[in-house]
């Protein structure tokens, strides 16, 4: 029940490479996720909050509106099933299509599962924005994509960046459920070690501190960018102001 | 030959008519002022002309063009057509000069120099040429709407319609934003106002329109309206500003 202070260490020398690899592979995941997740979010957010109006061509309707269903649709099965199922389920299911290895497959479907959760968030950033500066840009001659892609997106990004940011934390553990894959990120690689050594007890301890410390150092990071954005803003006005 | 011509404007919102048929004129270089009280459907006019809202039945003719027509481009319509709110709707994202560029740039798609040349102009018309680049956010309210004025003129529209554009300002700061419109109406800029500034109005318009519960009860001179009304409900209206 209690933890050798020496085998632990021994444990951590001897299988630092193995460990190592692991985090490279779960950071890369990680990041990889998460930025082509929020472009996807990007992307499907905007759609979701697309309008038809009666003067719209047949055409526009339609695309507007089977867009929008079918963003529904993907938001409501990514955010509604595990992501090892997802995983494990699209693999094998699109590996005749595309002979991809895992490790394609892989980080296709963390980009995925993590672009549902972000399209939700951008949703939710385009509604934080006041209606009146879209009417100002449409009032301009702006179409709905120029005001959105200058105008609104902008300040969505911003206004939401704080649960923007969390993802980044919740895909650096998620990404363990990739193991199913056999990607060797850090969960698999602690699997791996305890599996030929038996400690189980320290090598979970030294990953868990290991999780501890790179969901530490992300926040600590995406804090410092979150307070940047902001001091830029005042810089600006104490500029000016003087 | 009219700019402007505004034939049984008729607008319902779900069952409430708003608008029972609305028809008046507008001349070049002209300068008309609505007055009505509140709840008459004096925005909703301008929400129309402008597409904000989509008229339910008449025509509105731009240089003789039926607007309303689908076949109408409408961001090319409204670019001629300038409209100032009285919430300001500035660009949050951005500073004064780039809410002054952004529709040139991608609606006329002018280039950079250009469009800041055209803004740094009716920045200086207005007065806001020292906070070129500051940040919207920390501007006051007549600056914000003189800001606003800026940015719908720098479009060069054909006519610009105010929508209560000092209703929102502190006592203080309504007359630096009349005064602005007072010296656009002198240079012969065609406009329609929606106001309560009576005194103002009456300076100002060529012609004033009394509207109540979504028809014009009354319009003609500033002369006739104020001073000599024919209608009992004008009557009745105006004496509340004695
Ligand atoms: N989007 C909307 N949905 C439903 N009803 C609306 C909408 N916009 C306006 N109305 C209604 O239409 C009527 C006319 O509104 P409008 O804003 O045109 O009045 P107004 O003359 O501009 O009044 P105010 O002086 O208060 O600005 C009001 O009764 C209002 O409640
Ligand atoms: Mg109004």
């Amino acid at each position: 029940m209690t933890i050798d202070f020496t085998i632990l260490v021994s444990v951590f020398k001897r299988n630092w490479p193995l460990f190592e690899h692991g985090i490279k592979i779960t950071c890369i995941f990680a990041v990889i996720g998460t930025v082509c997740g929020l472009l996807i979010g990007i992307i499907t957010g905007a759609i979701r909050t697309m309008k038809t109006d009666e003067d719209d061509s047949m055409l526009k309707k339609i695309l507007v509106t089977f867009g929008i269903l079918f963003t529904r649709f993907y938001i409501w099965v990514f955010r509604g099933t595990p992501m090892v199922v997802q995983a494990t389920f699209i693999y094998y299911l699109l590996r005749p299509v595309f002979h991809w290895n895992t490790t394609t497959a892989s980080l296709i479907i963390i980009s995925v599962n993590t672009g549902a959760y972000m399209a939700e968030i951008v949703r939710a950033g385009i509604q934080s924005v006041n209606e009146g500066q879209l009417e100002a840009s449409r009032a301009l001659g702006m179409s709905y994509g120029q005001a959105l892609f200058h105008i609104i997106m902008p300040q969505a990004i911003k206004n939401t960046f704080p649960s923007i940011g969390n993802q980044l934390i919740v895909n650096i553990k998620d990404s363990s459920m990739l193991n199913v894959l056999s990607v060797t990120e850090l969960f698999f690689q602690t699997y791996s070690i305890a599996g030929s050594n038996f400690r189980y007890i320290e090598t979970y301890f030294i990953s868990a501190i290991i999780y501890l410390l790179l969901t530490s150092v992300a926040s600590f990071i995406l804090n410092r960018m979150e307070k940047r954005m902001d001091i830029e803003n005042n810089a600006k006005i104490m500029e000016y102001a003087s | 030959m009219n700019i402007l011509e505004v034939r049984n404007l008729s607008k319902s919102f779900d069952t409430q008519d708003v608008l029972k048929g609305i028809n008046f004129e507008l001349s070049q270089n002209e300068v008309i002022t609505i007055i009505g009280s509140s709840g008459c459907g004096k925005s909703t006019t301008l929400r129309c002309i402008n597409l904000l809202e989509r008229p339910y039945d008449g025509q509105i003719l731009f240089h003789g063009t039926d607007i309303t027509d689908k076949s109408v481009n409408r961001n090319e319509y409204r670019s001629k057509v300038g409209m100032v709110f009285q919430n300001f709707n500035l660009f949050d994202n951005l500073t004064v000069l780039e809410n002054c560029t952004i529709a040139q740039r991608t609606v006329l798609r002018k280039n950079r120099q250009d469009a800041e040349e055209t803004a740094r102009l009716y920045l200086k018309k207005v007065g806001m040429e020292n906070y070129i680049n500051h940040p919207v956010t920390k501007l006051s309210g007549g600056q914000k709407q003189r800001v606003a004025i800026a940015r719908t003129l720098c479009m060069n529209p054909e006519i610009v319609l105010f929508d209560e554009p000092t209703s929102a300002l502190d006592p203080e700061m309504v007359g630096e934003v009349l005064e602005v419109i007072r010296s656009l109406a002198k240079e012969g800029v065609t406009m329609i106002i929606v106001t309560h500034e009576m005194a103002f109005a009456k300076e100002v318009s060529d012609r004033v329109i009394f509207m109540d519960e979504g028809l014009i009860v009354e319009a003609g001179s500033p002369e006739e309206i104020f001073n000599n009304p024919k209608e009992e409900r004008t009557k009745q209206f105006l004496r509340r500003f004695v």
